[in-house]
């Protein structure tokens, strides 16, 4: 059993561009859950996310709506369980059926109901060691998140590479 | 002859269909069944709407509503069975339920044999019903359930006889019957997987011709859930009714409508 994988961003651009990398890699039903503190970039990386599916407009934080839906050739689905308080009121915000219905879901503040997450999502997990360095561990938990996981961390590495040289 | 005006939006299909029923069966002046996923919210009066008016009827002539209360989709049987309380309510015209997986065994009548429908329950699960078929008769076998798709899918192959399959949730899990049933599971085209607007009038035929329909009060008609919503869940302990879950996992009673 490998650990998770870590991808190192320096600021928040940095954060934004590894998200849009991962939005270029998913396919539709792909789950992403996101955990972190308050301010850790988990919105901030969601924003890459969209951008790299070519989602158009602004991408806000979706703590007050709990779902905000954006349209693009794959739709995405961005979750915020914040201010959820107990796991049956997931059921009433359809969240089950929409994970399961064609787009991406990405997931803010995943770890609240842990047990109610699909068996295969790629978690990433972000922690903030200074101001502006951000430390994102990724883990596939399935075969499908797994070769997410992989892709991800590859051309993210390749993408830094590139920067360098 | 009680015009009867029945929908459903438990699957991804909004099913509407007018009709008038009586004892001897459906007359049927329309349907309209369009495969809306995810959005029967935006469709579903616009469908009724027009129904209406194709068959040059207005809903105040309207005796009686049919819904599909499931089970299925969480969301579309809120949808579909809020919007009939509304309607019912508003217009003082009776509500009745019918069982959407009967709706989708309905379209099978006249064949004979065993016909398993599986509804798509999400999270890895279905809704399973099992339905022995003869001449023009429906026989329920089974009650409501939420099970997974292999325990399903065993059961029915130890039947000892070949199975019509149908039901949405064969989109996902069609290759896991086929595996356990083998010969044994023949599976019915897609276009007759989900309820139409003249199944649910036929269901809700059957259901008044036995004198099963219910009494018609859209006040106390419960859609078919596999859990309880927070509202009733929070109702429950309010009650003290906060016994074990129901073996099946289906919320809602089972007979009002719910039986062939």
């Amino acid at each position: 059993m490998s650990g998770p994988a870590v991808i190192v961003t320096a600021s928040p651009d940095q954060t934004c561009q590894a998200g849009e990398l991962l939005g270029q890699l998913v396919s539709p039903c792909d789950v992403v859950a996101l955990t972190g503190d308050l301010g850790a970039g988990k919105t901030v990386l969601v924003q890459g996310i969209a951008s790299g599916l070519g989602v158009i407009g602004h991408v806000p934080s979706p703590t007050f709506n709990i779902l905000l839906v954006h349209r693009a050739p794959i739709t995405l689905f961005h979750f915020d369980l914040y201010r959820l308080e107990q796991a049956s009121q997931l059921a009433d915000i359809d969240f089950y059926e929409t994970l399961e219905s064609g787009g991406v879901s990405v997931i803010e503040w995943a770890d609240r109901f842990p047990g109610e997450l699909p068996p295969d999502r790629l978690d990433v997990s972000i922690s903030a060691p200074d101001d502006a360095t951000r430390e994102l561990r990724v883990e596939g938990t399935g075969p499908r998140s797994h070769r997410l996981e992989r892709r991800w961390v590859e051309k993210w590495q390749r993408s830094t590479r590139d920067v360098r040289s | 002859m009680k015009l009867t005006l029945a929908f459903d939006t438990s699957t991804e299909e909004v099913a509407t269909g007018l009709g008038k029923i009586g004892t001897r069966g459906v007359h049927l002046l329309g349907e309209t069944n369009i495969d809306v996923p995810r959005a029967s919210l935006t469709h579903l009066f616009p469908a009724i709407t027009r129904l209406l008016q194709s068959a040059d009827r207005a809903i105040g002539d309207v005796d009686a509503i049919v819904v599909g209360r499931g089970p299925g989709s969480f969301t579309g049987v809120r949808i579909g069975v809020s919007a009939a309380k509304g309607i019912a309510q508003g217009r003082g015209v009776p509500l009745f339920g019918v069982n959407t997986l009967d709706a989708v065994a309905e379209r099978f009548s006249g064949r004979q044999g065993l016909v398993g429908v599986i509804g798509d329950a999400m999270r890895r699960e279905v809704y399973p019903a099992l339905y022995r078929l003869s001449g023009h008769t429906i026989e329920r076998l089974t009650g409501d359930a939420v099970a997974s798709p292999s325990v399903v899918a065993a059961e029915w192959a130890a039947l000892g006889e070949p199975v019509l399959l149908s039901g949405n949730a064969l989109r996902k899990y069609a290759d896991v019957f086929a595996g356990a049933m083998g010969d044994r599971a023949v599976f019915a085209p897609e276009v007759l997987w989900t309820p139409t607007g003249e199944s649910l009038l036929m269901v809700a035929w059957r259901s008044y011709v036995r004198d099963e329909l219910g009494d018609g009060d859209p006040g106390t008609l419960l859609p078919v859930y596999t859990r309880l919503s927070d509202a009733e869940e929070a109702e429950r302990v309010r009650d003290g009714s906060s016994g074990p879950w129901p073996r099946s996992g289906v919320a809602g009673p089972g007979p009002t409508g719910g039986v062939l």
